[in-house]
This record gives structure tokens, sequence and C-alpha cells, in this order.
């Protein structure tokens, strides 16, 4: 953490419903805004939480590490998002925006260097790569477009999300798949790379 | 067709995960005791995150009383997350080692480790319905998460590499004009996975996959049928490449 008093130490370690309580109480003045009722885990880490936002009544898990880095990147989280264990969100030099209602699973990867805009009710799971790691070998971004999730889509386990890639909204996109190219709104996209199975039916609703 | 579980959406199998203190109590101890909640907190606090040997001894003689099983010289090692440990069954020697999560989620749920069972460092075992039995000197590897809705089942003498997942649960995704976050969670049924099954780093196992007897998966694999035992699979889906 970029600001290391004995205090807010203490807090990041505190456990039970006491740690819980006192980081509900105390965190929220660490970040630029933060809503209400937001529940923060334990071992936190946080980087510049001054350029990062948190709506209300998100869910941040153990070990979670919300990173704004570099002099431009924030962090934007919607209203009662969850954030599972040890996952990390890292912004670079763009912004990386969380939809509200959006859920991302354990251990998942988000790393904006363009930008990243995960939107609404969004469900990421477990292990899921979003943006390139920062400093790899052949990780400069593809464009210079950010990485949009569309509303409502699911994106399985273990999936990686090359940069500058748009996935319209209500999309399912396969375990293990490597997304490269932007997937088109309500499809069903598997394999490495992910590629267009079969596209989801718009329900019609007679004489409602 | 995969089962459904029609009122559990997502949302409200995480509604238990703490945003009031009522909530947080249901989480942790469920419809225990409030006498049960307050020493589950009391060790959670004081005795949980005690360091080295010293933290392994204490809990080996204050934990016994919440689990519903304590075996012999069981070494669970600081900041192990444990909730509703009332329905958590651990057998002789059996080692959590730092930061794992043990969370049974549901009414009903329960998780069994045998005896010798190794659970690594960060690893993750939720359970929001059915029972995670792991079976005598198995080891699952840093930071895997094992998932059950129907059930899961792992043999003895299984290896879990580190990052390797067993999913307990899939999305139901009929409808189009509600989001799948809101609609409800679905499981083709209990997974299983033999004897000295070998999944590999990165492997993933999907809901309802019977994974045979001294099976081999490779690293990076997605397990989404079952296989047989004996053969070695790898690739996305998985397909044999040895027998």
């Amino acid at each position: 953490m970029s600001r290391r008093g004995p205090w807010i130490t203490f807090l990041r370690w505190c456990p039970g419903a006491l740690g819980i309580f006192l980081r509900q109480k105390f965190f929220p003045r660490l970040f630029l805004e933060c809503g209400p009722g937001v529940v923060f885990g334990r071992f936190l880490n946080l980087v510049k939480p001054e350029s990062i936002r948190i709506g209300a009544h998100c869910i941040i898990s153990d070990r979670v590490t919300l990173a704004a880095m570099g002099d431009t990147g924030t962090i934007d989280i919607g209203s009662s998002v969850f954030l599972g264990f040890t996952t990390t969100l890292t912004s670079l030099e763009g912004s990386l925006r969380i939809g509200s209602g959006a859920s991302l699973g354990s251990f998942c990867q988000v790393h904006a260097r363009t930008g990243v805009h995960i939107q609404e009710k969004c469900l990421l799971a477990a292990y899921t790569e979003i943006g390139a790691r920062p400093g790899g070998v052949g990780n400069e971004p593809r464009q210079d477009a950010p990485v949009i999730l569309g509303s409502g889509c699911w994106v399985g386990v273990r999936t990686e999300i090359e940069n500058g890639v748009t996935i319209g909204p209500d999309c399912i996109i396969g375990a293990h798949a490597r997304v490269r190219a932007d997937i088109p709104p309500l499809a069903v996209a598997v394999g490495r790379p992910a590629k267009v199975v079969r596209v989801r039916e718009r329900e019609i609703l007679h004489g409602i | 067709m995969p089962s459904v579980h029609p009122m559990k959406t997502l949302r409200s199998l995480l509604a238990g995960s703490g945003n009031s203190f009522a909530g947080y109590r249901l989480a942790v101890t469920g419809k225990r005791s409030f006498l049960y909640f307050l020493f589950h907190e009391f060790l959670t606090i004081f005795v949980a995150p005690f360091p080295g040997r010293c933290g392994i001894l204490l809990r080996r003689l204050l934990y016994p009383v919440l689990f519903r099983r304590f075996g012999r010289s069981v070494s669970i090692r600081e900041n192990v997350t444990l909730r509703r440990p009332y329905a958590i069954s651990l057998g002789d020697h059996v080692t959590l080692e730092a930061g794992c999560v043990l969370d049974v989620k549901g009414d009903g749920a329960a998780i069994v480790l045998g005896t010798g069972v190794i659970i690594r460092q960060g690893a993750v075992l939720s359970c929001p319905g059915g029972e995670i039995r792991i079976g005598q000197g198995t080891c699952v590897g840093e930071e895997s998460r094992l998932g059950s809705m129907l059930g899961l089942t792992l043999g003895a003498n299984c290896r879990l590499g580190r990052n390797s997942c067993c999913i307990g649960a899939g999305h139901g995704y009929a409808r189009t004009d509600v989001p799948i976050i809101d609609q409800p969670v679905t499981c083709r049924g209990k997974s299983t996975l033999g004897n000295g099954v070998i999944l590999e780093e990165r492997a993933t196992v999907l809901d309802g996959v019977t994974i045979g007897e001294k099976a081999t998966v490779r690293a990076d694999t997605l397990v989404t049928r079952d296989v047989s035992p004996l053969t070695v699979v790898s690739g996305v889906p998985a397909r044999v490449v040895d027998r």
C-alpha cells in the first residue's frame, strides 16, 4: 500500500467480524470515492487508492489487488460488484472500469494497458485474464482501443482476452478460450483462438 | 440436461458473504448458537493468525470443538479461512497450509478430508451444495479452486497441480432478456476423480465429469467429458493422447 501507517497495516490484517467492521468504517477515506456498505477482505494490496473509485455494497474478497499505477491509471468500480479471492485489477495507463452488478471470480487478472471496460452484470469465472500482463514479452497492445466486455456476458473459466477486443453484450465465451478478435452480441465463442460457434436467439415475447 | 436450481441465482449464493452482521454470522457459523459464533470469532481473531509451530499446536488444542470431526495431528497453518467448520471433517494428519479457504456455503453441504490430505497455500474449497470429499493422501495444489454443487469426490493419492480447478456448477442462459448472472445456477451432476488421478497445472475439470483411476490430465487442459482410467488427456477440449 502507498500509505503505510501502523493503523492501516493493522486494519489490513485484522481478522474476523471486527476486521470487516473496522475496514468498512476506515478504508473508504483512502479512496477517491467509496460508497457505503463495502465489504473489504483481509490482506488487500492497494496501490494509489486515491485514484480508485468504489461503488456501494461491493464485496472485495481477501488478498485482492487494486493497483492504479503510472500517472494516468485509474480504477472505477461500480456498485454491487463482487471481486473473488486473490483477484488482481491493475491499471497502467488506461482506465479500468467495472460496471455495476458485475462479478469477477477467484484468481482473475485484469490489466488495463489501453483501458478495460467491463460493463454491467458481466460474469467472469475464475482465473480469467484480461489484457496483457505488464512487462511481458510481446505484450504491446494490438490496437489503441480498450477491451470492452458487453453487459450481461459470461466469460468462462481461464479465458484470455487480449488487448483491443470488444465482446458484445450477452455473449458466452467458453472456458479456456483465447479471444483475439471482436465477438458480436449474443454470440457463443469457444476455442483458442475463439471462434463464434452459434448465436443465442433473442427471445420474442408475444402478447405481453 | 443440466439440473437447474430454480432459485439459486449467483446473487443469492453470494448474499451470505457478510453485508450485514447477520449475513456474516450466517456465512461463518450458519444457524449455530451465539455461543458457538462467539467462540469461532474468538479463535478467528486470536488463534487463526498465530504463526509458526506454536500456532499449529494452539489450533490443535482449541479448534476441535468447532469441527464435525478433527483427527489426530492435524496441522492448520496461519490465516486459514474456515466457514461453517461444524460441517467440516478433517482426518488424521491433514495439513491446511497458510491462507487456504474451506468455505461451506449452504445447509446440508459438507467438506470431508481423508487421512494425510494436504491443501496447499491459497487453495479455495467452496461448497454451496453437496459434499467435497477428498480421499487419503491427496494433495491439492497452490491456488487451486474446488467447487461443489451436487458433489465432488477426489479419490486417494491424487495430485492436483497449482492453479488447477474443479468447477462445481455452471450458469443457465436460456433467457436472453435476463443477464446470465441473474439466471439460475446449473449443475450437470456430481464430479468424481478416481484414485491416483493427476491434474497438472491450470487444468480444469467441468461439473458432472468422472475421471477414472490413475488418469493424467495434462497442464492447461479443459476436461468436458468423462475420462477412462489410465488414460492421458490433453487439450481444449481434452482428447486422449496416450493410454
